[in-house]
């Protein structure tokens, strides 16, 4: 197995559309990095030029050390599974498992030996006389991914392999695509538009927008200290929310003032987040993920923000229920900015219903309202 | 309701809705078939009226069996069908496979291919009169640079290079045809199928011959078939450039199919003949269909 490493990457097409902006990116041997992000963000131009199924209009590609620029395809060594699996139609499951080798000329014991035993890994033992049209979804995938895996190349280049599955299997498939690149000790690159896809496969996730790289970390990093208003507002389910704040030094004590209303925050809060200091009395953007309200009576930090609310909706989805409300936002000129707590279905919600919840200050994001950047913790 | 009741029915409507097809093809088809199978059993002689007119069983495929003239124009029309086809094939699925992968060539141009193929037989043949004409001719002329005796420069007079020209005004005619039913085939195959091949470390002619070949083979029978039937008539060009000369060398059976009935009036015989032909067409496609249709059978489109 190989590294990959993607150096000044930029892809502009025939037509104009600039796909890559000076994009960077390291997969290290064995790794399995996701790349996430929007449709047409260029998640799969990234991987199609690894492959070598696109030029880069400049930068340099090394697999395993190797500059692979100027090899075609054949020459990479790297396995695809493609979206659309791009399975052969008029191939039998044997034979597409088959063809890589049969291309490389390998002897008959070798391929038989080969199929049979990545078809016993991905349990197509029974479908290998069938014809893709035969299988089922779910089938097809594992037969894309088992043409993959039946031969050891430098890196595996994934784009979106999941995302033709029903919800149910595609969580399954997850699981057993971990546990053989752990098996393997695989170089993957994952390209995928499903935030939660990422945050649970990816050692490391990288997220892309429109082009440009805008943070690759660690799973829990990506969702703890999202690098710019994009990653916080991309990474999470339901999106976090955003709005426009300001922090006051009042007479007894820091206070955020939010949607018409005033939280008092812990004194020593800017000690704590000195990047906050040179923000002082002036608009930022505060971000709030749904998930970190808690009903008033269950907050234990010394000074919770408090924040009356007007329930609008209720969502129920099993372990919470997504409670519906909005926030006058008077500084970016909106009356209504709508807002998503996910709270325990324990806490009885209705829609009219007034409501009181709380806010733990260290959970709130803040980002620089010019940039978007997150300021610094 | 019993299930088998409900499928009956259903089968019936479907037979209902089929049966206008169905008439319109016994009308147009199996009823001139049928005529002409039912004349070739009869002796019918417009200009000897007097000699018996009616049923004589096999007597007109005797004839027919037993006549050099017969065998020597089917093994004509065998070998025009093989090499014209052949040729034809090579030839289009060259272009259609530098047409596709190039890009050049869309819409009206690629329309424009076709253009030799929209031209009637005769209006084409008599264009490769003219170019072949020994006295103005574009190709002697070209034969004289090169240095051909004057006696090849008639290119008519001699039967190979008589049977080239007829070969190759049906190769510039209908290798369009075949052409655009390629890159019909052509665009049907998913790209990513090829890239996926290309991964998969097969070099062009491996993707060519496991990708490309075995999917366009749809493509490939219909046009098969569809030339095979018209190049195992061929007639147009031989009347239009040799008249099935020099002597006998270039006549093949619907030529002897017109003189039977055109010429000699001889409706019965004339019916052997065509039965003959539309023998030989299925048999044809038969054979492509055994050996390619297996596989198609299988596995029908991308
Ligand atoms: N062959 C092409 N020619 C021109 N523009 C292209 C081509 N392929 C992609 N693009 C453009 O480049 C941009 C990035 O495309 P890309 O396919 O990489 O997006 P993506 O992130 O994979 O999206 P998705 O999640 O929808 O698959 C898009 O704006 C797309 O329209
Ligand atoms: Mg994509």
């Amino acid at each position: 197995m190989g590294e990959i490493v993607i150096t000044g990457l930029n892809k502009t097409y025939p037509n104009g559309v600039v796909a890559l902006q000076d994009f960077d990116l390291a997969v290290a041997d064995g790794e399995f990095l996701v790349l996430v992000g929007p449709s047409g963000c260029g998640k799969s131009t990234v991987l199609r030029c690894v492959a070598g199924l696109e030029r880069p209009t400049s930068g340099t590609i090394t697999v395993g050390g190797r500059v692979v620029n100027d090899l075609p395809p054949q020459e990479r060594d790297l396995a695809m599974v493609f979206q659309t699996y791009a399975l052969y139609p008029h191939m039998t499951v044997f034979e597409n498992l088959a063809f890589s080798l049969k291309m490389r000329r390998r002897s008959q014991e070798e391929i038989r030996g080969a199929v049979a035993s990545v078809a016993e890994k991905l349990g197509l033992g029974q479908h290998l006389h069938k014809k893709p049209r035969e299988l089922s979804g779910g089938e097809r995938q594992r037969v894309a991914l088992g043409r993959a895996i039946v031969r050891a190349p430098q890196a595996f280049l994934m784009d979106e392999p999941l995302s033709n599955l029903d919800a149910a299997l595609r969580v399954q498939m997850r699981i057993e695509l971990l546990k053989l690149q752990r098996e393997l000790q695989a170089t993957v690159l994952y390209v995928t538009h499903d935030q939660t896809e990422a945050l649970t496969m990816g050692d490391r996730v990288a997220v892309l927008h429109s082009g440009r790289l805008q943070q690759v970390a660690p799973p829990r990093e990506i969702y703890d200290r999202p690098a710019n208003r994009f990653v916080a507002g991309f990474i999470g389910s339901p999106a976090m929310n955003f709005i426009t704040a300001r922090i006051t030094r009042g007479e007894n004590g820091l206070f955020l003032d939010f949607g018409g209303q005033t939280l008092s925050l812990p004194t020593d809060y800017l000690q704590k987040r000195p990047g906050l200091k040179p923000y002082q009395q002036k608009n930022l953007i505060a971000g709030l993920r749904p998930e970190h309200f808690i009903p008033a009576s269950e907050a234990k930090t010394a000074a919770p923000g408090i924040l009356k609310i007007r329930v609008e909706v209720v969502e129920t989805v099993g372990p919470v229920n997504y409670v519906h409300f909005s926030l006058p936002d008077p500084q970016s000129g909106r009356d209504r900015t709508p807002f998503v707590a996910a709270l325990d279905p324990s806490v009885p919600a209705t829609p009219a219903q007034d409501l009181e919840v709380a806010i733990d200050p260290d959970r709130i994001h803040f980002f620089d309202p010019e940039t978007g950047t997150t300021t610094p913790y | 309701m019993k299930p088998g009741v409900l499928l009956s029915r259903e089968a019936r409507l479907g037979y209902l809705l089929l049966a206008p097809a169905l008439l319109v093809i016994a009308l147009v088809a199996l009823y001139p078939l049928g005529y002409t199978l039912w004349l070739s059993f009869q002796q019918k002689i417009i200009k000897l009226p007097w000699l018996h007119q009616g049923w004589v069983g096999l007597a007109n495929y005797r004839e027919l069996l037993a006549a050099d003239r017969f065998w020597q124009a089917l093994a004509h029309t065998v070998m025009f069908t093989v090499v014209s086809v052949s040729l034809e094939l090579a030839l289009g699925l060259l272009a259609a496979l530098a047409i596709h992968r190039t890009r050049i060539l869309t819409g009206l141009t690629r329309a424009a291919v076709l253009l030799p193929w929209a031209i009637p037989t005769v209006v084409a043949a008599v264009m490769w009169l003219f170019l072949i004409n020994p006295a103005f001719g574009l190709i002697p002329m070209g034969l004289r640079l090169l240095g051909l005796p004057e006696a090849w420069q008639v290119l008519l007079a001699h039967p190979a290079s008589a049977w080239a020209v007829i070969i190759a005004t049906d190769v510039w005619k209908n290798t369009p045809f075949i052409t655009l039913m390629l890159l019909a085939g052509l665009q049907v195959i998913p790209e990513d199928l090829y890239e996926a091949a290309g991964m998969d470390g097969a070099s062009r002619w491996q993707v060519f011959r496991h990708i490309t070949l075995p999917l366009l083979t749809p493509a490939i029978l219909v046009a098969l078939i569809f030339r095979t039937a018209q190049a195992f008539m061929v007639f147009g060009h031989i009347y239009t450039l040799t008249g099935g000369g020099p002597g006998t060398a270039t006549e093949t059976l619907a030529f002897l199919n017109y003189q039977a009935i055109l010429n000699d009036m001889r409706f019965g015989y004339g019916a052997a003949l065509s039965v003959v032909i539309f023998l030989g067409s299925l048999a044809f496609a038969l054979f492509y269909l055994y050996t390619m249709g297996l596989q198609i059978k299988e596995e029908p489109r991308p």
